[in-house]
């Protein structure tokens, strides 16, 4: 028992030499998001609050009424995030570890649906499954009877066909961390490929798998751009705080109640979730050569499940791809007449492309900086362990109310004759913020694991603890600080709330024309918006994969 | 060397964030209008005035115009606001986010003549003015009822009618404008008490409550819906592109409403914003917009039997109700009431 104890306090031993040079950093990264989104926020919240105490008393039915919306939404993300992992898991073992033809091209496959701004994908379901879609009719035909999509089925499918992609690429991540050595003993003592997966290599993963599942989770909980399009009837929190907070018909009151009760929903939800991945830290020295399995048999059934499986999550996007090439398209099987001219229009606003271009590469080193600083000051600095919470908020808080809190807090400060909202630095500030949970989510998987001896043989060397984190710590984070610059990248160019409600004059992006055509009807054009959109990201990750590789393994 | 071109591209990139377009005169116009539209406005107002570079911002939707003009409120960013109705207008004035301005005598009177009763073309204190006209009523998509073998419905009366069970979107009233208004309409034509029976029956046939009212247009044209309550002139749009969708002016009551334009207050051009206001209720623009579909209130723009025009719309129309900003106000709050029921319930 004692010799435990004092094992213990070794854990937690601290560098000797001096000054830890990474505090200004986390103090420049923390106020940069107090400023920008608890000020804000907190500047929403306290209006509000002096609003509801000077009005009448809140709808009696309200508290049930937002029970039922909760627990709308709660099943909708488990829904969907279940299902997400049940493909997911699958597919990155089998892309992993088969060596299977096309290898990680698959999983590059299987990413397109990240790309996709939300309306598109949304309305892409429509095409698809609705009422007059392609293969309701085609069900029909098989004598399947009708169903609606309006709803729960509709979210789910939608969101399964979104998120799931962010699930895969944690999880890839986490199996390239696997230790080969593992596996190979788990295997020379005679376990057969499944026994090794399932208690090895999953157990290993176990925070991936978490990231991943969190990730699907909370995304699900505060999307908008599906609830509003094939919701229906089916209210979920985000939209209701959306309406709510734009529409000057609504109830002012009700996006801060209901933001309130997200918000600590989520807070309990990190707890769980942080806890457990508490519980599945394994230390183990570190060497990240994966391992893979020469199976024939496994490899053919591999191959098939993963065509079905990307043909199923590419068909709406092909559906976009016909739509985008078409005129009108209404309730027959094709688009009325063919025409390239979509894409002539969308060439033409190419000031949206280099806008959108410009962003993402001024926001995402500027976020995954943030994102690693928030990472590595949450193991540092326990007691601000906290602030961990903070960032999650712009998850589920809806891009317009953000954008609309730091407008109303910074709008009108001008600093040295400087004004801040009439730049475009403003709208990079806020997709920062908005975006930066993402990476953060991704990275605490790659930090959770971490080999501490590792940390700690560099501490009793004499090492600093920044010289520890460059040296020691970086390495170790990098293929998790790859997969979280792919999602991030992604994330920045599809931002769409935040954007509109804060571009300055001259700086539409792709998104913003996406959902201007959408919302005048012309879905062609936006459809082949949206497929500009997908190349261009595919491109730039092409070349970063590229970039990467050339510098070597760690 | 890495580090160097690095440290050159973040230079470069962040100059190219800096830098102010430093044109001679800048007018912004925060607009939800179409963009086809929007894009012809600002080539004939810059073609009218050398110099001049006009940006038109679209924050995604009035009430989300207006939110973002509410919250750079102490800094406005905007000269004008531009489309959305009087009803949004009036909201706006409220909030102190316009500013009266005065156009002396421009040839349009401040009411003219409509069905029984006068319209009002612009706020009593010229905080806001009408620049094109519009009416209230039912879409339908005619491959769609065809399709289910359904005739098209003539009136908001004919939506009760059990055979549209499930066919029928509209906006969510308690969020859409467009939706409110046709809601007003139904308590102008059958008093604030018998309407609610009318509803019940809508309601009961109404397959979807849309958060977005752009999506309910988007709804019907794809045949998702065979119905929707909506506006005229985006269904006209559509009919031009080639959707296989119908306007109907309810047999029971077509409600006039407005496009309406005014000058933010704290505008940075004020001289200009006011100048552009001309420009807009000017013959020429208003001959243009007629092009885009939007009815001109500028009397006399257009021959009376011309499609778009006020007159050949108002002769389509039996029942033409005029708005009545005082029974809005009042029914308000049962609207609201009715409204939570009907969607909370489902």
């Amino acid at each position: 028992m004692a010799l435990e104890v004092e094992v213990k306090k070794q854990v937690y031993e601290t560098p000797r030499t001096g000054f830890n040079w990474l505090i200004p950093i986390y103090v420049v990264a923390t106020a940069f998001v107090v400023l920008f989104l608890v000020v804000p926020l907190g500047k929403v919240i306290l209006e509000t609050l002096g609003l509801i105490a000077g009005s009448e008393s809140l709808p009696v039915d309200l508290l049930q009424y937002m029970m039922r919306i909760t627990w709308n939404s709660v099943r909708l993300a488990l829904l969907t995030t279940f299902v997400s992992l049940a493909v997911a898991i699958p597919v990155a073992i089998a892309v992993n570890k088969l060596r299977v033809p096309l290898g990680m091209g698959w999983t590059v496959l299987l990413t397109v649906p990240l790309i996709t701004p939300p309306f598109i994908s949304s309305f892409a379901t429509i095409l698809l499954l609705g009422r007059t879609g392609i293969l309701t009719r085609f069900l029909n035909m098989l004598g399947v009877p009708s169903f609606s999509i309006y709803g729960l089925p509709g979210l789910v499918i939608t969101q399964v066909l979104h998120l799931m992609p962010y699930s895969l690429l944690v999880i890839v991540a986490g199996l390239q961390s696997v230790p080969a050595h593992l596996e190979e003993a788990a295997h020379s003592l005679g376990e057969s490929f499944w026994g090794t997966m399932g208690k090895v290599v999953l157990p290993y993963i176990l925070p991936h798998i978490l990231m991943g599942g969190t990730l699907v989770f909370l995304t699900s909980l505060g999307d908008i751009g599906a609830p509003l399009l094939v919701g229906g009837n089916y209210r979920v929190l985000p939209v209701e705080i959306y309406s709510n907070f734009v529409s000057f018909l609504g109830d002012d009151r009700i996006p801060v109640v209901f933001s309130a009760w997200i918000i600590l929903m989520a807070c309990l939800m990190m707890l769980v979730v942080n806890r457990l991945l508490k519980r599945t830290e394994l230390k183990h020295s570190f060497r990240t050569r994966a391992i893979t399995y020469d199976l024939p048999g496994l490899r053919r059934a591999a191959t098939v499940f993963l065509a079905l499986v990307t043909i199923l999550f590419l068909l709406p996007y092909a559906t976009i791809v016909v739509s985008s090439f078409g005129t009108v398209w209404t309730t027959k099987w094709l688009p009325n007449a063919f025409t390239l001219d979509n894409y002539k229009t969308a060439f033409t606003d190419s000031v949206a492309i280099r806008n959108s271009l410009i962003l993402m590469a001024g926001a995402m080193p500027f976020t995954l900086f943030l994102s690693i600083t928030f990472g590595q000051m949450n193991r540092d600095v326990p007691y601000m362990r906290w602030f961990d919470f903070i960032t999650m908020l712009p998850f589920i808080i809806p891009g317009v109310v953000i954008g609309l809190s730091i407008t109303r807090a910074w709008g009108a400060v001008k600093i040295g004759g400087f004004d801040l909202g009439g730049t475009v630095l403003v709208l990079l500030i806020a997709i920062s913020i908005r975006r930066m949970p993402h990476a953060i989510r991704v990275l605490s998987a790659g930090f959770a694991r971490i080999d501490k001896s590792l940390e700690e043989a560099s501490w009793s060397l004499g090492a600093s603890r920044s010289k520890t984190f460059k040296d020691v710590i970086l390495p170790q984070l990098k293929p998790t600080i790859v997969a979280s610059g792919v999602i991030l990248s992604i994330k920045l160019i599809t931002e769409l709330g935040a954007s509109l409600i804060l571009y300055p004059p001259g700086w539409r992006t792709i998104p913003i024309y996406i959902y201007y055509y959408v919302s005048e009807g012309q879905i062609a054009r936006g459809s082949a918006m949206g497929i500009l959109l997908i190349v261009i990201i595919a491109v730039g990750n092409g070349i970063a994969n590229r970039l990467t590789k050339d510098r070597g393994g760690i | 060397m890495k580090r160097i071109s690095v440290a050159l591209l973040v230079v470069l990139l962040m100059s190219t964030l800096l830098t102010a377009v430093a044109a001679a005169e800048e007018l912004v116009v925060y607009s939800t209008i179409f963009a086809g539209y929007a894009e012809r406005m600002v080539q004939e107002f810059e073609a009218r005035n050398p110099g001049v570079t006009v940006h038109v911002i679209n924050p995604g939707g009035t009430e989300a115009m207006i939110a973002r003009l509410i919250a750079e409120r102490d800094n406005p960013r905007a000269d004008i606001m531009h489309s959305g109705g009087s009803t949004e207008y009036a909201f706006a004035k409220s909030q102190g986010i316009l500013q009266p301005v005065d156009l002396g005598d421009i040839g349009i009177p401040a009411e003219i003549p409509l069905g029984s009763g006068m319209l009002p073309t612009r706020d009593p204190e010229n905080y806001y003015f009408s620049w094109a006209v519009l009416f209230s009523g039912i879409m339908v998509n005619t491959e769609r009822l065809a399709e289910l073998n359904l005739p098209a419905p003539t009136s908001y009366k004919d939506l009760t009618n059990p055979i549209y069970k499930g066919q029928i979107v509209s906006p969510n009233p308690l969020l859409s404008s467009t939706a409110m208004n046709n809601v007003l309409a139904t308590i102008q034509a059958y008093g604030p008490d018998e309407v609610w029976e009318l509803w019940d029956g809508i309601n009961a046939n109404i397959g979807l409550y849309s958060d977005s009212t752009s999506n309910t247009y988007n709804l019907v044209n794809r045949g998702e819906f065979a119905i929707g309550i909506v506006n005229n002139r985006p269904v006209f749009e559509y009919q031009m592109q080639g959707w296989p969708v119908e306007f109907i002016f309810p047999r029971d009551g077509a409600m006039v409403q407005d496009n309406a334009v005014g000058v933010v207050n704290g505008a940075k051009n004020p001289e200009l914003a006011k100048k552009f206001i001309e420009f807009l209720l000017g013959e020429d623009m208003q001959r243009i917009g007629a092009e885009y579909l939007y009815t001109p209130i500028r009397p006399g723009v257009l021959d009376a039997d011309n499609f778009v025009a006020l007159e050949n719309m108002a002769k389509q129309i039996d029942v033409l109700l005029l708005p009545d900003p005082e029974q809005a106000e009042a029914s308000r709050g049962i609207i609201q009431e009715k409204f939570e029921g009907y969607i909370r319930q489902r």
